[in-house]
């Protein structure tokens, strides 16, 4: 689709599903071909992150490190509690912050139900 | 269908429904739509060409559509020895790869291939060389149903596509009336009208009267003829 093979949501007859992200940049019903790739040769492990989560995890990073996240780089927050039970305390772990969040603040603010 | 081949027309180009059909202006893209609201599969047009078929074994049929309904129904196409589909033409597929690179190869079917006003006299001779049936040149840089034809430019194009292949090359997009088509003609070995017939069909589609598309297509028959 779109000029590129990729994992797509998708029918039993070929046909797009409609896709739903809290996020502009993951509101789309395929992946970047790379990591169609990554999933294909198991150098990479996807998980999910709901939009309630990702929303946490936009305001728990806001709070606690003044880092406003994207909320594509939200949902990977979102995902690092989980991820931390699976590894050793002294684990090093990388968190890639895609993208600034405050192209988000509009969205967030509506769902906070905050006027400016 | 059987109107189209009583009223002159020597190829019939059947479009799948696609949710994503990035080749079509308005016109087709509403018939795209119209036809998914009824769950028109890859499946349903097969059966539709199957019945045609029982009465009409010569009229060469071409499905257009988008590659991802074609992989998601890659068993009918591949493991059928007579569909009576004679050719593919699969828009999104990159020029220089085969329908067999997606598990959708079948001797007995067509690649027919988009060559356009953009494309490399490199590409030219790669697509010409993966095609079949024949080349589909598009007259005008847009999407189906679009205006503006620059006859020089398509004459110039398709002499230039007759030095890679002995296929016949026909002219589509932007083709509205019979006199467009006439002028086509004289360059081209055919001329291929989609967006003016969907929308007679859609049209039509209550009161089930097809007569003005009857006269069209004969209109067209003569001008090119």
């Amino acid at each position: 689709m779109h000029g590129n093979r990729t994992y797509l949501l998708q029918d039993d007859d070929g046909q797009i599903i409609d896709a739903h992200s809290i996020s502009a940049g993951l509101d789309y019903p395929g992946i970047g071909p790379e990591h169609s790739w990554l999933k294909d040769i198991g150098r990479a492990e996807y998980v999910a992150v709901n939009d309630d989560e990702a929303l946490k995890a936009f305001h728990e990073v806001t709070e606690l490190e003044g880092i406003m996240p994207a909320l594509e780089t939200a949902h990977a927050f979102a995902y690092l509690p989980i991820l931390m039970k699976e590894l050793s305390p002294e684990a090093n772990v990388v968190v890639n912050v895609s993208g600034r969040g405050d192209k988000d603040i509009n969205t967030v603010a509506e769902i906070d139900g905050i006027k400016f | 269908m059987h109107l189209f081949v009583k009223s002159g027309v020597d190829v019939i180009e059947i479009g799948v429904p696609f949710t994503d059909p990035i080749a079509e202006g308005p016109i087709i893209q509403k018939a795209h739509d119209r036809a998914l609201k009824k769950d028109i599969s890859l499946k349903n047009i097969v059966d539709m060409v199957i019945k045609f078929r029982e009465t009409n074994s010569q009229t060469p049929i071409v499905l257009m559509g988008y590659l991802n309904t074609f992989i998601a129904h890659s068993d009918l196409i591949e493991n059928s020895d007579n569909l009576g589909i004679d050719a593919l033409l699969v828009v999104d597929i990159p020029g220089e790869l085969k329908l067999d690179s997606y598990g959708i190869a079948n001797p007995n079917i067509d690649t027919i291939s988009l060559i356009s006003p953009t494309t490399s006299d490199h590409r030219i001779k790669q697509i010409t060389e993966n095609s079949s049936g024949f080349i589909y040149y598009v007259n005008l840089r847009g999407v189906t149903g679009s205006s503006n034809l620059d006859m020089n430019e398509i004459e110039k194009n398709i002499s230039k596509i007759r030095q890679y292949t002995k296929i016949p090359t026909l002219a589509g997009f932007g083709i509205k009336t019979p006199s467009d088509a006439k002028i086509l003609a004289k360059c081209a070995d055919g001329v291929i009208v989609g967006s003016s017939i969907v929308e007679m069909i859609d049209a039509a589609k209550e009161t089930k009267d097809f007569s003005k598309i009857e006269e069209y297509l004969k209109d067209l028959h003569r001008a090119i003829n």
